[in-house]
C-alpha cells in the first residue's frame, strides 16, 4: 500500500507491505538505521521515534498508521551536524555505554523536551521507564536529560 | 587528557546520533538473510529430518545440516563437546538441526514450518539437583562435567568445641544478560578471505571455531568484531554458534549471509548464568574471628560443558570471600541437563557463591550478636595476607579503604539505629540496610593461563597522529576511550590524535578473549609495550641527529623533553619519518603466571580487586514488596583511568546485580523451556527501579598494571544480591534464601521466622 507521511521534516511517499511495522518501514525502506530493534514488541524502547509529538515504540505502530502522521527518528533531530541540545547533554553526561538504547533514550527525551512545561526527576524517570538500558544504571541518563530540559527557557 | 581525566567517551557522538553501525545495521548487495531450525524438545533422538518441501519454498536459497559440515561438526570452547547442527540427538530446547538461507526472512520463516522433523522423545534431565549419577547419562558416567577443591590449612579444627558454626544452603537462579543488542553476525568473502562481522567478546574465539567448523585456514576467516550493543559475558563464546551459522550458508552460497536473532531466540537458546545450589558451613571462634569454613558449590551447566569449567573455578576460589580464614575447604562441580548450557555472565560462577558466603555471615553476626559490618572489618584480607588459594597478597590490597570508606560515606551506623526505631513505630514498612564485601580475581587465572597473552601494534604517521590495534573489544564498557588515554599519556598529546581501531584478527595477534575484566589491562599493556619500541627507536635516532646522549626522554603536553632540549612532538615525528624510522611497532606482553594445584593452592590470578556495598530498603510486610533506596559502593580499581567511566560500570553493574537478588526470575518449564523469553516475563530493572547512587572510587595501585590500573568491572554486580537480602533481613527479619526476592519469598521468609 502507499503510506504517505512527514519523515524528518520532509513528505515522503512509499509502498511498503500493510504488515511492515513503522520500524521496518524507517530502517528498510528509508535506510535511516539510528533506530534501534532490540526486541520488536514493543518491551524495550530501543525503537522509540516522536510521531505526532508523542513518543511511541515503532515496532508496534503498523504502516498504515503512519499515514498522515508526522515522524521523528534520530536522524532528524541535531541540525546542520549540531548536536542537540538532549545529545550534547547525555555525551556530556557519561550516558552512552554500549549506545544501544541510547537512539530511542534521545527521542523519549524529545517528547519531554518539546512540550512546555517543566520535568521532575521523577517524571523523567517514568518518561524512560519503556527504554531499557543495561548497562548504565540510569543515573548518567537521567542527568543528561534533566540537564537538557533545563536548558529550556 | 591522559590518564585519570574523565574524558567524553570517544564513541559516544557517533553513538547519540544514531550513526554508529552495529551488525543489523549493514547492509550488502545480493545478502542473504539466515534462521535456524531448531529441536522442539529437550531431549530426543532425531529419527528422520526432510528438507524436501522446505527447500522448494520460493526464495530459499539453501538449508545446511550436519551432512553440509565440511570441518568439526563441533563448536569449541573449552572440551569438544558442544556439537553445532545436531545429527543424532538433542539434548536441549532450541539446539540448532539446520539453518536456512534464503533472500527474505519471510521465505527462511516459512520454510522452517515447511521442515520435516520426527523425533522419539526421550524423558529429560531437568533437575540439577539429581543430575549426579542419575540413570539418563547427558555427560560421561555421572554426569559431572568437571570439579575442583580447594583445600586450604588443616579443617581438624572444627573439632575444637569452642568454635561457633553455622550451616545452611542457597540458591540462585538463571541470570539473562539481557543485553539490548541481540545477537548477530554478518559473513561475506572479500578477497578469498571469509570475513565475519559480528557482535562479540572474543573475536579470535569466533576465528577458531569457524576455522574448525568450516575446515579452512586460519588467515582465511578474517573476524572483524562490530560496534556491540552490550554483552556482559553473554557474548563471549555463543558468538561462535551465531557466526558459524552464517558462515557456513556464506561458505557455501559464496553470497553475504546475515543473521539476526530475535529476541525470544536468544533468551531461548543463548547462555545464561549458571543456577546452583551452596551448601556451606562457617566457624567463627567467641569473638568473630572465622576459623574455617566449608562450601559445596553445585553449578547446573545445562547440555554441554561450554565455559563451565572456568566458570566453576572463579565461583569455587570465590566462595570464602576476601576474608582471611585459615581453613578453608571447597569443592565446586558442574553437572549437566537438558537446559541450554550456561555459561559467561559478568561474575563468571561467583555471585553464586558470594550470595551464600555474605548471607551467611549475617547469620553468624546475628548467633553472635555483632553487628555485620563488624564481623566483616575484622576478618578483612589485608597486604601480606593468604588468600584460600594460599596466595599471598603482595600488592594493591585496597580492601579496607574500600569497605571504610563504603561504611562511613554510607552513614552505616546512624542509619543502623535510625531505621531500628522507624521499624519500631512503623507499621507496615519497615527500612533496612546490609553490607557485603567482595573480591575479584582479575582475569583469566590458572583455568585461563594459556589464553592470557596482549598483543598491541602501534602506528605513527607523518603528521603525529596513532593508530593502535589491541586483541580486546569495546562493546559498550569504554575499552576503547580508555585505550585511547593511556596511549596519549604515553605520548603526552591529546586523544583526538589516536584511533584504536575495531578488533580485527588480521591485524594482531590472538590476545584471548574481552573477558574477566581483563580489557583495561590487557589494551594498556599492548599497547605500551608497542609505543615504547617506537619510542625506543626515537631515542636512538634523536641522539644521532643531536650527537649527544640522553638519559631520558619524556613525552608531555605535546612536547618531547631530552637534555636540553624541548621539541614539539610533531616535529620530531615529522623529523623521523623523513628519516624513514620504522614508526611501527607490535608487540605482546605475558602477564605473570597463574597457578592452581591439586589441592586448589596457588597464584590463581596475578592481582585482585577489593569491594564493599551498602544497601538500603524499604520492605512491605504486607506485600513482600521491596523497594531499593540506595546502594553505596566502594570498588578498588587500582587506578581509574576514566574515573566517570569507572562509575558508569560501578552503577550499571551494580543494578545487574540488584535485579539478580530482586527481580530477574527465569522460569523453566517441565519440558526445559524458559517460560520467561521476552522483557515483560523477564522484567529487568527500569529507570523507575534503580537507587540513590554513590559510586566510590578507591585507588591502591598495582604496580605491574597499566599506570597501576587493574581490572575491576565484573565486581560490582558480584556482592548485590547480598547486600540486598542482608538488608531485607534488617528490615523485616526476613531471610532470603533463594533469589529473586520475589514478593511471595519475601512474605514467606517473614512468616518462616513467625
Ligand atoms: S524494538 Fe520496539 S520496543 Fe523493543
Ligand atoms: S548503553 Fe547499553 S543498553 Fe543503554
Amino acid at each position: 500500500m502507499i503510506v504517505e507521511f512527514t519523515l524528518n521534516n520532509e513528505k515522503v511517499k512509499c509502498d511498503v507491505p500493510e504488515h511492515f511495522s513503522l520500524l521496518r518501514m524507517i530502517r528498510d525502506i528509508f535506510g535511516l538505521t539510528g533506530t534501534k530493534k532490540g526486541c520488536d514488541k514493543g518491551e524495550c524502547g530501543a525503537c522509540t521515534v516522536v510521531m505526532d509529538n508523542k513518543a511511541v515504540t515503532s515496532c508496534t505502530v503498523l504502516a498504515p498508521v503512519v499515514h498522515g502522521k508526522e515522524v521523528l527518528t534520530i536522524e532528524g533531530i541535531s541540525k546542520n551536524g549540531q548536536l542537540h541540545i538532549i545529545q550534547q547533554k547525555l555525551v556530556e553526561a557519561g550516558a552512552v555505554q554500549c549506545g544501544f538504547c541510547t537512539p530511542g533514550m534521545v527521542m523519549s527525551a524529545y517528547a519531554l523536551f518539546i512540550q512546555d512545561r517543566d520535568f521532575s526527576r521523577d517524571e523523567i524517570k517514568r518518561a524512560i521507564s519503556g527504554n531499557l538500558c543495561r548497562c548504565t544504571g540510569y543515573e548518567y541518563i537521567v542527568n543528561g536529560i534533566d540537564e537538557a530540559l533545563k536548558t529550556r527557557k | 587528557m591522559g590518564v585519570g581525566k574523565s574524558i567524553i567517551r570517544l564513541d559516544s557522538v557517533e553513538k547519540v546520533t544514531g550513526k554508529t553501525l552495529y551488525v543489523e545495521d549493514i547492509k550488502m548487495s545480493n545478502m542473504l538473510y539466515a534462521k535456524v531450525f531448531r529441536s522442539p524438545v529437550a531431549y530426543g533422538k532425531i529419527k528422520n529430518l526432510d528438507l524436501e518441501l522446505a527447500k522448494k519454498v520460493p526464495g530459499v536459497k539453501g538449508i545446511f545440516t550436519y551432512k553440509d559440515v565440511p570441518g568439526k561438526n563441533i563448536i569449541h570452547v573449552i572440551y569438544d563437546d558442544q556439537i553445532f547442527l545436531a545429527s543424532d540427538f538433542v539434548k536441549y530446547p532450541g539446539q540448532p538441526i539446520a539453518v536456512i538461507a534464503a533472500n527474505s526472512e519471510e521465505a527462511c520463516k516459512e520454510a522452517i514450518k515447511k521442515i520435516k522433523l520426527e523425533i522419539e522423545e526421550l524423558e529429560p534431565l531437568l533437575d540439577f539437583e539429581k543430575s549426579k549419577n542419575n540413570s539418563i547419562k547427558l555427560y560421561g558416567d555421572d554426569n559431572i562435567f568437571c570439579k575442583y577443591h580447594i583445600d586450604h590449612g588443616n579443617m581438624d579444627i572444627i573439632n575444637d568445641s569452642d568454635l561457633i558454626s553455622i550451616s545452611d544452603s542457597y540458591y540462585t537462579q538463571h541470570q539473562e544478560h539481557a543485553y539490548i543488542e541481540p545477537q548477530g553476525a554478518v559473513v561475506y568473502w572479500e578477497d578469498n578471505t571469509l570475513t565475519i562481522r559480528g557482535s562479540m567478546q572474543a573475536p579470535f574465539y569466533v576465528q577458531q571455531a569457524v576455522t574448525e567448523v568450516l575446515n579452512m585456514k586460519k588467515s582465511r576467516v578474517r573476524v572483524i568484531q562490530q560496534m556491540t550493543g552490550g554483552a556482559f559475558g553473554g557474548k563471549e563464546d555463543v558468538p561462535n554458534i551465531v557466526c558459524s551459522q552464517a558462515a557456513i550458508c556464506a561458505y557455501h552460497l559464496r553470497q553475504p549471509v546475515k543473521i539476526i536473532y530475535n529476541r525470544e531466540e536468544d533468551m531461548q537458546t543463548m547462555s545464561k548464568r549458571h543456577p546452583a545450589r551452596t551448601d556451606i558451613t562457617l566457624w567463627a571462634d567467641k569473638t568473630g574471628k572465622f576459623v574455617a569454613v566449608k562450601g559445596y558449590y553445585l553449578e547446573n551447566a545445562g547440555a554441554f560443558a561450554t565455559l563451565t569449567p572456568a566458570v566453576l573455578y572463579r565461583g569455587t576460589i570465590h566462595l570464602s570471600g576476601p576474608y582471611n580464614i585459615e581453613n578453608v575447604d571447597v569443592i565446586g562441580e558442574a553437572v549437566a541437563t537438558n537446559t541450554a548450557p550456561n555459561g559467561a555472565y559478568r561474575g563468571f560462577g561467583s555471585p553464586q557463591t558470594i550470595f551464600a558466603m555474605e548471607s551467611i555471615i549475617d547469620q553468624m553476626a546475628e548467633k553472635l550478636n555483632m553487628d555485620p559490618a563488624d564481623i566483616r572489618q575484622k576478618n578483612l584480607l589485608k597486604l601480606g595476607d593468604r588468600t584460600c588459594t594460599n596466595q599471598v597478597l603482595e600488592d594493591s590490597v585496597g580492601l579496607l579503604e574500600a569497605f571504610d570508606k563504603c561504611i562511613d560515606e554510607s552513614d552505616y551506623y546512624n542509619k543502623i539505629k535510625e531505621f531500628k526505631e522507624y521499624n519500631n513505630v512503623s507499621d507496615n514498612i519497615k527500612k533496612g540496610i546490609g553490607v557485603s564485601a567482595v573480591y575479584y580475581g582479575v582475569g583469566l587465572g590458572d583455568a585461563g593461563k594459556h589464553m592470557s597473552r596482549a598483543a598491541g601494534t602501534a602506528k605513527i604517521d607523518g603528521d603525529g597522529s596513532v593508530t593502535v590495534s589491541v586483541g580486546v573489544v569495546d562493546m559498550g564498557q569504554g575499552m576503547r576511550t580508555v585505550a585511547a588515554q593511556m596511549a596519549a599519556e604515553f605520548l603526552g598529546i591529546l586523544e583526538d590524535n589516536i584511533v584504536v581501531s575495531q578488533v580485527d584478527t588480521s591485524r594482531v595477534l590472538d590476545s584471548g578473549p574481552t573477558v574477566a575484566s581483563r580489557g583495561t589491562i590487557t589494551a594498556g599493556w599492548g599497547i605500551l609495550k608497542a609505543l615504547n619500541k617506537i619510542k625506543k627507536r626515537i631515542h636512538k635516532f634523536l641522539e644521532e641527529k643531536f650527537n649527544e646522549k640522553f638519559e631520558d626522554i619524556h613525552y608531555k603536553d605535546g612536547k618531547v623533553l631530552f637534555g636540553n632540549h624541548e621539541e614539539s612532538y610533531f616535529d620530531v615525528i615529522k623529523w623521523a619519518t623523513d628519516k624513514k624510522l620504522t614508526l611501527h611497532a607490535a608487540a605482546l606482553h605475558i602477564p605473570p603466571e597463574c597457578s592452581f594445584d591439586e589441592h586448589g593452592q596457588g597464584d590463581a590470578y596475578y592481582t585482585y580487586a577489593w569491594g564493599a556495598n551498602v544497601v538500603e530498603t524499604e520492605v512491605n510486610t504486607r506485600t513482600g514488596e521491596v523497594k531499593i533506596i540506595k546502594a553505596t559502593c566502594a570498588h578498588d580499581v587500582g587506578k581509574a583511568v576514566n574515573p566517570r567511566e569507572v562509575k558508569g560500570q560501578i552503577m550499571g553493574g551494580s543494578l545487574q546485580g540488584l535485579g539478580y537478588g530482586l527481580m530477574e526470575n527465569m522460569q523453566v518449564s517441565s519440558q526445559g523451556k524458559f517460560l520467561t523469553n521476552n522483557f515483560s516475563t523477564y522484567t529487568i530493572p527500569t529507570a523507575c527501579d534503580y537507587p540513590e547512587w554513590n559510586p566510590i572510587i578507591v585507588e591502591e595501585k598495582y604496580p605491574k598494571g597499566p599506570y597501576g590500573a587493574k581490572g575491576f568491572a565484573e565486581q560490582p554486580l558480584m556482592g548485590m544480591a547480598p547486600a540486598l537480602t542482608n538488608s531485607i533481613y534488617n528490615a523485616c527479619g526476613g531471610r532470603i534464601k533463594n533469589i529473586p526476592a520475589i514478593p511471595e519469598r519475601v512474605l514467606e521468609s517473614i512468616r518462616g521466622k513467625e
